[in-house]
């Protein structure tokens, strides 16, 4: 029996991988591209309209070398889109460093760009028109001069995350203007301040991209896929149905825990044609960005010369996710240290003895009740939210902060319970303790008796301090008058009175 | 040279606890260390807390060691109250919370799963009514001992007993607490004061009294100036009122 691989060697060296950069070109010029490319492998993905990946290792043995492999893809792509302003093909170590050298390679004269001379100082780089290898080991000594807003890149993770604009900002203020001088930064340091967008944009200044090209099918039946009838005409069409099969399947996905990267579309028309295609996203699909590539797909298939005569009856997706259990779900916190992917996997274990659900993250929260100030999130949940929402996640951070009027001071009760243990509260002749209108309690409560059955004395007690939340919405309305109590065992406890019923709510353990 | 990125690594690795810092000892508040043989839990050993206030005196010896980049999971405290967690100055994420069923408490699945999480985590908080005798017990200490993770079983009025397998190193048991600022319908709670009995094997073996905040009014679980217990008022928890009560 074999160990996969990324078990081992958690931080193995990065894929070597092929990119093809055409620049902005229009979606319908993607199809061209994708099929030139389908003579070099089957399994080139598109990031976007003029932005193409596949892995390097068969083809440039197939061709002769990676740098002939470039030089042939480079003639395949100038035929497909005769218009296109520039081509670049890079090679090198993970996904980014392709990007990037795709996006730096050297020009013809007529249509140099700006940067391309700052790559020819690198010697050690294979250049040529159009084409840039950079050696396997290389790809720090490569991106080390490159500058920092290369992180905004499409081909960077961080291209569609809401914080990138401003960490970049921040990091050109603090005199950081090249991905060389953010790898020089500790690790350490950079996550204290920046979080987890900060560790990601430093890792990918080190060369340590380990977005994988190796994916693999979701678990299940996850594909979705729906017939149209009667057969849509129209692209718009195919995209508003699309658009629930990927929040179907979106949905889904996130549930079980797992990042779609990559996704497979297929299109079928009533004259029997059909269209097939692999996207990659830069970091992880989101229903929208799904229907955005159904859309460029179908753009480009009906301007290309195999377009469909009849309108499309089928459309299918299939989504690949990361290779399971490599530790993509470690970032959740942030950290990626040794001890950090120990617990993140240990935790994944535990999920897997008791459920999903079982596993939960303390989080604070705005509210006035013990249940609502301190909550428990699904550990996905947190994780998604603070990778994908930091903005979402700070607001809940601040609203946990504000001041709730008629929320208990501290010391907080150690112990609250998810379902409120229904009790009765007499006073000394044995009636039910009751609270008037104005607040006033009927008599001083003198013994209380849980759901059990068992009757102790009140010691002391304190209250009513009366709550209600959500006055202006009948059916949330909650009017409560609260109370501590001690018993005579010493223990003390948060007791409410709701609708003329006990509660206790939470123990002072 | 070395490769920069492998020296960085290094460094993080010897920063994280597990390090050559505090490779064999869990740190705990310095106000806490009182209560602890050399002032800090020994890895690869259960510490049992037990009497009202368990929980909390559990979560606050557990604080530093999050704070320090530890992390630390609560097994089978369905009720943990998170506000408290928080006002511990815990650091919330590092904490997992895993709620174990109580149909499997005291079963093997039990077992697989505290023997899954203290080969993960540094420190593990165990809820009350977990029997941990036997057979199970001697096979997680092991695992304990060889993953260098500890155990703090807050075991509220159940007796130390039934996690007596785990052979504690350290018993804490909290015989008398007193709430203040709380009386017949005025005030609130507002601090706690408890006298805890430290028992245990080796260094702990001599039994001593120590007076602690559970929590003190400024929000704080402090070991209290042994001279002060006079001031504490323990043993006249509400004398009148019992004697009202009687009469």
């Amino acid at each position: 029996m074999s160990l996969e691989p990324s078990l081992l060697q958690p931080q193995a060296q990065p894929e070597r991988m092929v990119a093809v950069d055409l620049g902005d070109i229009d979606a319908h010029h993607c199809e061209p591209v994708a099929a030139a490319l389908e003579r070099f492998t089957p399994l080139s993905e598109a990031l976007r309209p003029g932005l193409h990946v596949f892995g390097v290792r068969g083809p440039s043995r197939y061709f002769g070398g990676e740098q002939a492999l470039s030089a042939l893809v480079v003639s395949a792509a100038a035929d497909a889109v005769p218009s296109a302003s520039r081509i670049g093909v890079g090679v090198a170590d993970g996904l980014f460093a392709a990007g990037l050298a795709a996006r730096v390679a050297p020009q013809a004269p007529a249509t140099s760009t700006p940067q391309a001379p700052a790559v020819e100082e690198r010697g050690s780089c294979c250049t040529s028109t159009a084409v840039l290898v950079v050696p396997p080991q290389q790809g720090q000594h490569f991106l080390d001069s490159l500058p920092l807003t290369f992180l905004a890149d499409p081909i960077s993770p961080l291209f569609s995350e809401d914080g990138t604009e401003a960490l970049l900002d921040v990091l050109w203020r603090l005199g950081v203007r090249t991905l060389g001088n953010l790898a020089a930064l500790s690790e350490a340091d950079v996550l204290g301040r920046f979080g987890w967008p900060g560790l990601l944009a430093h890792r990918l200044a080190c060369g340590l991209d380990d977005r994988s090209l190796q994916v693999q099918p979701a678990p299940g039946n996850s594909a979705v896929e729906a017939e149209i009838d009667p057969p849509a005409d129209r692209i718009e069409t195919v995209a508003f149905m699309a658009r629930a099969l990927a929040d179907d399947m979106v949905g889904r996905l996130a549930r079980d825990g797992l990042d779609c990267v990559s996704i497979g579309i297929e299109a079928e028309s009533d004259s029997g044609h059909a269209s097939r295609r692999r996207w990659r996203h830069e970091l992880r699909f989101g229903a929208a960005d799904i229907v955005d590539r159904v859309r460029w797909q179908l753009e480009g298939w009906y301007r290309s010369p195999e377009r469909p005569t009849g309108p499309v009856t089928l459309i299918r997706i299939t989504p690949c996710v990361t290779a399971l259990a490599d530790g993509r779900q470690l970032g959740m916190w942030g950290a990626r240290s040794e001890a950090d992917e120990r617990a993140a996997r240990t935790l994944a274990r535990v999920q897997g003895l008791l459920g999903a659900e079982s596993v939960t993250v303390p989080r604070l929260a705005g509210g006035r009740r013990p249940t609502d100030t301190g909550r428990r999130m699904p550990l996905f949940d947190a994780a998604t939210e603070a990778q994908a929402h930091p903005k979402r996640a700070k607001k809940k951070a601040k609203a946990a902060e504000a001041p709730w009027s008629g929320r208990l001071p501290a010391p907080s009760p150690a112990v609250v319970l998810a379902q409120p243990e229904p009790i009765t509260v007499t006073d000394c002749g044995g009636a039910p303790v009751t609270v008037g209108g104005r607040g006033e309690v009927s008599a001083p409560p003198w013994h209380m008796t849980d759901s059990a059955g068992h009757c102790r004395a009140v010691l002391a007690w304190a209250g009513p301090w009366p709550l209600d939340e959500r006055w202006w919405r009948p059916s949330a309305r909650r009017r409560q008058a609260r109370f501590q109590v001690i018993l005579d065992d010493g223990s003390a406890h948060l007791c409410v009175l709701e609708n003329g019923r006990w509660w206790r709510e939470a123990t002072y353990d | 040279m070395a490769d920069p990125s492998t020296a960085r690594a290094l460094s993080t690795r010897l920063d994280a606890p597990g390090g050559t810092a505090h490779e064999r000892r869990l740190l705990v508040e310095e106000a806490l260390s009182p209560l602890l043989p050399e002032g800090s839990i020994r890895r690869g050993t259960a510490v049992a807390v037990g009497g009202h206030g368990s929980i909390t005196l559990a979560v606050a010896l557990a604080a530093e060691a999050s704070r320090q980049g530890g992390w630390v999971a609560v097994v089978g405290m369905a009720d943990l109250g998170v506000a408290a967690l928080a006002e511990r100055g815990v650091d919330l994420g590092r904490w997992a919370l895993i709620d174990l069923p109580a149909a499997t408490r005291g079963g093997s699945l039990a077992a697989d799963v505290l023997g899954a999480v203290v080969g993960g985590f540094d420190l593990v908080l165990l809820g009350p009514s977990i029997r941990m005798a036997g057979t199970t017990a001697r096979r997680l200490l092991a695992r304990m001992r060889e993953h260098g993770a500890s155990l703090v079983c807050a075991l509220g009025s159940a007796s130390t007993d039934i996690v007596s397998g785990l052979q504690p190193e350290v018993r804490l048991m909290i015989e008398q607490a007193r709430w203040t600022g709380i009386d017949g319908g005025h005030g609130r709670l507002l601090a706690r004061k408890a006298e805890v009995t430290v028992g245990g094997r080796g260094a702990a073996s001599r039994p001593r009294r120590m007076l602690v905040w559970l929590p003190s009014e400024d929000g704080r679980v402090v070991c209290a100036d042994p001279t002060q217990a006079s001031d504490f008022g323990l043993g006249r928890d509400f004398e009148d009122v019992r004697a009202r009560r009687a009469g």
